[in-house]
């Protein structure tokens, strides 16, 4: 059986051309409970991956990388907000740019396949066309504001 | 994802866009979906650190902040905060960008005073939880102080040639110990397939300076002569080892004869097959080269390693991706100017890693 066909297939199969393996070997498909954040209302972006966000903030070629393709994700609601209380103290607008809640989405086999997590958590999906993961939220919560 | 429509307004003084003109990426150090905070180097060399401070639905707020050779060790070592480097700047630049990256709209030259909003916390590290791998990576190559020891007679034409030679190699040896940085790599594949679809060696000596922050550079810390005397450096010691490895093989007479006799049959091997651009450093364009040819150009390669002592190089150099002929090309353009250190070694003129200055103690 082919393998089911990505969300952004015309642009992952550029990297083939450029002898970059996108998604990247190691992703695989997986069954898993994680956290993203997310804008509340949710808006059209809220699962958008930065490469087609509009206005994006990928200001040279080198950053159009096979990872501005997936949707960044935490394995847990811990991780997700110590990288988000990492960031803030340095960037003071973030919730602007990421939004202020953070939301549990349940990621399955149907969704893509999922890069391994790194030591902070983050991990990246590079979800199937038929991926309907933002249907898949699972709860919504504040990003407390400040992150004890 | 914003939650107001426009950005607050900031004082300052309008400045021109050519400003960015000659900025160049170097590295990301925080970055998620994207950079946040990124090192480039600016049209004088200096760094400059482009932080993500806003945005609206429509565009993103940018800011330009200069930081000193110093400040970006110390960032990178995480001993001062981002707060610090805010307030150490004299000045920083804001521009916005909309649905174009590349365009960099309405720039503001303004003080971190008229940016308090955006100013970072107090404890703002570059923590590795929140730094990138290539941020790690510069923050762990740390350089040492290193001596070009000098003596005997010098002229004014010999303390220009030895430092200039001497940044063109180190420069050569950054590149291909670097590749794993993107932006190294980026510009040496740029310089290998520039729009003459031909390879200047001369850029390969020049051209990486505009990726190697200033943390990597050579920076001169004391020049002393009087016979003997010194030019101190900051730089990477492996580096260094690097040139002294190629400055015994040029300094022994019996590895430098066996170096002449490498230059001069490649130099006829050239001739007899009609290929040009044996000393031409500009003009190396791609020409087609027959099977054996190319043959005996990968070995010319290889035994040009052998000589020099470098067969661990053999793979980064083959992952430039040109050919044999272009990758001759530049060997021997680092020849030449290594060629230039040998009546300075050969007379212990130039002492490589050592001084011969007796320092009295204070």
């Amino acid at each position: 059986m082919s393998p089911a066909p990505y969300r952004f297939m015309t642009e992952l199969s550029e990297f083939q051309s450029l002898g970059v393996q996108c998604p990247p070997a190691g992703a695989v498909p997986r069954d898993v409970l994680a956290w993203r954040w997310v804008a509340n209302p949710l808006t059209g972006q809220c699962f958008d991956p930065p490469a087609v966000r509009n206005p994006t903030r990928l200001l040279e070629d080198p950053h159009k990388a096979c990872a501005s393709w997936a949707l960044s994700l935490h394995l847990s609601h811990e991780q997700s907000l110590a990288a988000f209380k990492g960031l803030e103290k340095k960037i003071k607008k973030i919730r602007k740019l990421f939004g202020d809640h953070v939301a549990n989405v349940y990621v399955t086999q149907a969704d893509g396949v999922c890069t391994a997590p790194d030591r902070s958590g983050h991990f990246d999906l590079h979800q199937y066309k038929t991926s309907a993961v933002h249907e898949n939220i699972a709860g919504m919560s504040p990003i407390p504001c400040p992150i004890p | 994802m914003s939650d107001s429509l426009s950005l607050p307004k900031v004082n300052g003084t309008k400045i021109e866009s050519k400003f960015f003109s000659k900025h160049s990426w170097n590295a990301d150090l925080i970055e998620f979906d994207g950079p946040l905070l990124s090192l480039y180097k600016g049209e004088f060399d200096e760094d400059l650190l482009y932080v993500w401070l806003d945005c609206s639905p429509t565009k993103n707020r940018w800011g330009v902040i200069p930081i000193s050779r110093t400040n970006l060790r110390e960032y990178l070592e995480c001993t001062i905060s981002l707060r610090d480097v805010f307030q150490a700047s004299r000045w920083i630049v804001i521009f916005h960008t909309g649905s174009a990256p590349n365009r960099r709209n309405s720039p503001i030259r303004t003080t971190w005073q008229a940016l308090e909003e955006y100013l970072p916390d107090d404890d703002s590290y570059l923590v590795p939880e929140i730094s990138t791998v290539a941020a790690q990576r510069l923050a762990q190559e740390v350089c040492e102080e290193y001596a070009l020891g000098l003596d005997g007679d010098m002229y004014i034409d010999d303390i220009a040639s030895i430092p200039r030679t001497y940044q063109q190699l180190y420069s050569f040896h950054y590149g291909l110990e670097h590749l794993h940085r993107s932006a190294v790599r980026a510009t040496l594949d740029r310089l290998a397939n520039n729009w003459t679809g031909g390879f200047s060696a001369v850029h390969l000596f020049t051209g990486l300076n505009q990726v190697t922050p200033s943390i990597h550079r050579a920076q001169v810390t004391e020049m002393r002569y009087n016979s003997p005397g010194h030019i101190k450096l900051d730089l990477l010691p492996q580096l260094a080892k690097r040139i002294e490895v190629a400055a015994r093989q040029i300094a022994d007479d019996v590895a430098f004869q066996g170096l002449e006799e490498f230059y001069a049959s490649t130099y006829r091997y050239f001739k007899e097959n009609n290929i040009s651009g044996f000393d031409d450093e500009t003009d190396g364009k791609t020409i087609n080269l027959t099977p054996r040819v190319v043959k005996r150009l990968n070995e010319l390669v290889d035994f040009f390693f052998r000589l020099m002592h470098w067969q661990d190089y053999r793979e980064q150099f083959s992952a430039l991706q040109v050919g044999p002929l272009h990758q001759l090309r530049a060997l021997l353009a680092y020849y030449r100017r290594l060629r230039k250190l040998r009546p300075y070694l050969a007379t212990d003129r130039l002492l490589l890693g050592q001084s011969k200055l007796v320092v009295q103690p204070v």
